[in-house]
């Protein structure tokens, strides 16, 4: 089997360069928020959503390729290779995570997550019974483990995956891959359930410990949905820009590969829709002060406002442009529903993060907020590109690509 | 008793999916309207090779659904607010997160009904009988076969011409499709 998109590569200039200006353009933003020390505060705050937005990307990529083998799904194959240059980047992702340590450990004058303050904890009877869960250390050791698996696992699928690719036109190594696949299948059921785990915790751990006293029982899988929309919204966005510059082979993108891709992320958004509100409604009905002060918050005064933007940004409008079968079939559609929602998934965790700056915090988007997005933005666009630009466009040696090829639903 | 036979349709039978989808493509070309495919199974792509208009279903589930939604906020607003107001929980009157469940519940089910009385309506059901399923022919393609039918009803609808088209589709086995008029002056 001879193919030619082996040799496909982006070799175009205009991702990387991109990708370049986004990170130095966020980088300054930085720079100037941070020569204000008045500022650190916020600063830390606004760089922890950025990096749970590249983290749910990458996290959510590596999710796909696991969700992909374990159901031996055939219309994926051809964008698998996509979702593996995102999840291969666990390692840049935790660089990204240091950051974040250090403004958890180092300031002393504000506290990232309060549970820092262990004089408050030790004070208040239920948050001192929290404290064995909530401490430096722990949350330390947590997330290295967290990391330890996704990178391993990553590691696996991402090398399998290219290593299958040296088959392309030698076909004794066929049956190798064969085995490769097998091999690939085993192993994403286990981790599907390490990652059930992982994320759950990682979004308990990174913004639900934001307020200690608060918990919700829904919480992991509302990170999780979110993980999976934000994921499939930046392999529909680079699927879209390759298939414009004439990258992506046509055989790969007809209407029932499409439909595939088009009906996870619509039913991805009502799931979201279902989640975020069992959790708001069982919260509102109880009424009890300790959970309902956070939803409170969020639904008085200007905070109401991002609250009724994210639910429109997030389900309402995605929900109609995507209702219709041949929305669903159409990749400028899918495009323009996954930019509609990876702005929903940059708000949702502005709505979960930033109100936690302090009491008087009030929802605005100055340089201060959008500074790390861009910055961690570009560091992943970039590592991206460099991934694509090392390896084939398509998993190629996959045995399963032919019946890729000639999908039907 | 006279048993009058009335030729209704032409059905052309295929061994192979392949085969009467290339066929559907031919007959769509040759501009029939009145004509049909069964298959066993459902057959993806056979709606783009027959030609198929969208169906309006869509827009009329969708209608119902906003019926719905409207049904139950208004049943629920009204009983709860209007009709027998009880204060619950110290929560308001108008508490629509607690409407929710039943207005997506409501969305959901006139949706539901609306596509069964569509399917109802639009697929003919509730007719006692057909030519095509009094004949030997529905034995055929609910089991292992594929047919083409053309309606004799179609205005380019000759038995020559019909018999032409199939022969040029490559079916080999071709047969007319009669309905038998009479006993005591109706159809059967």
């Amino acid at each position: 089997m001879k193919n030619t998109e082996s040799t496909l590569q982006i070799e175009a200039k205009p991702l990387k360069t991109a990708a370049i200006i986004l990170a130095l353009l966020g980088a300054v933003l930085s720079g100037i928020v941070l020569s204000d020390k008045a500022n650190y505060s916020v600063f830390s705050f606004s760089y922890l959503l950025a990096f749970i937005f590249v983290w749910t990307a990458v996290i959510g990529c590596l999710f796909f390729v696991a969700l992909h083998h374990v159901t031996g799904a055939v219309w994926s194959v051809a964008y698998r290779r996509i979702a593996e240059s995102f999840a291969s980047n666990v390692g840049i992702i935790f660089i990204l995570f240091l950051p974040v340590a250090y403004f958890t450990y180092a300031y002393k004058d504000f506290h990232l997550y309060s549970w820092m303050d262990h004089h408050h904890m030790e004070e208040h009877p239920v948050l001192a019974g929290k404290l064995p869960y909530l401490n430096f250390n722990f949350f330390a050791i947590r997330a290295f483990a967290f990391f330890a698996i996704w990178f391993l696992f990553s590691r696996f699928f991402v090398k399998s995956s290219v290593q299958q690719d040296a088959s392309i036109g030698n076909s004794d190594l066929q049956a190798k891959n064969v085995r490769t696949t097998k091999k690939m299948r085993d192993l994403s059921g286990p981790f599907i359930i390490l990652f059930a785990y992982t994320t759950s915790f990682a979004g308990i751990d990174w913004i639900m410990s934001l307020d200690p006293l608060w918990f919700s029982t829904m919480y992991g899988v509302y990170i999780f949905s979110g993980v999976v929309l934000t994921a499939l919204s930046v392999i529909s966005l680079t699927l879209f820009s390759l298939e414009k510059k004439g990258l992506f082979p046509k055989e790969y993108l007809k209407k029932d590969h499409l439909y595939s891709l088009g009906a996870l992320l619509f039913a991805f958004s009502c799931f979201w829709a279902y989640i975020a509100f069992s959790q708001f409604m069982l919260i509102w009905y109880a009424n009890i002060p300790e959970e309902t002060e956070w939803f409170y918050h969020r639904m008085h005064g200007s905070w109401l406002t991002v609250t009724i933007a994210l639910a429109l940004i997030r389900f309402v409008i995605p929900f109609f442009m995507m209702l219709s079968r041949h929305a669903k079939m159409n990749i400028k559609m899918i495009a323009a529903v996954s930019v509609v929602q990876l702005v929903g998934q940059w708000i949702d965790l502005y709505w979960l993060i930033m109100p936690h700056v302090n009491k008087e915090y009030q929802p605005s988007l100055g340089i201060a907020e959008v500074g790390p997005t861009l910055l961690l933005t570009g560091l992943l666009l970039f590592f991206v590109h460099r991934f694509m630009s090392k390896n084939s466009l398509i998993a190629g040696g996959d045995p399963v690509l032919d019946r890729c090829k000639s999908f039907h639903l | 008793m006279s048993n009058e036979k009335k030729l209704v349709g032409m059905v052309g039978l295929y061994d192979t999916p392949d085969e009467l989808a290339g066929a559907a493509v031919k007959v769509r070309d040759a501009k029939y309207q009145k004509w049909d495919c069964h298959t066993p199974y459902p057959l993806h792509g056979l709606d783009d090779a027959m030609g198929l208009k969208p169906s309006p279903i869509p827009y009329i589930t969708l209608s119902a659904g906003f019926v719905g939604i409207s049904a139950a906020l208004l049943l629920q607003g009204w009983m709860s607010a209007v009709d027998y107001p009880v204060r619950i929980g110290g929560k308001p009157m108008w508490s629509w997160p607690a409407f929710v469940p039943i207005t997506f519940e409501l969305f959901v089910l006139f949706s539901c009904v609306t596509i069964m009385g569509c399917v109802v309506l639009f697929c003919k059901l509730g007719k006692w009988h057909s030519p095509l399923h009094d004949s030997d022919i529905m034995k055929e393609v609910t089991s292992t076969r594929f047919a083409v039918v053309l309606d004799s009803e179609d205005s380019n609808f000759t038995e020559e011409k019909a018999q032409k088209l199939l022969e040029e589709t490559g079916c080999k086995d071709i047969r007319p499709l009669h309905q038998i008029v009479d006993v005591e002056g109706g159809l059967i």
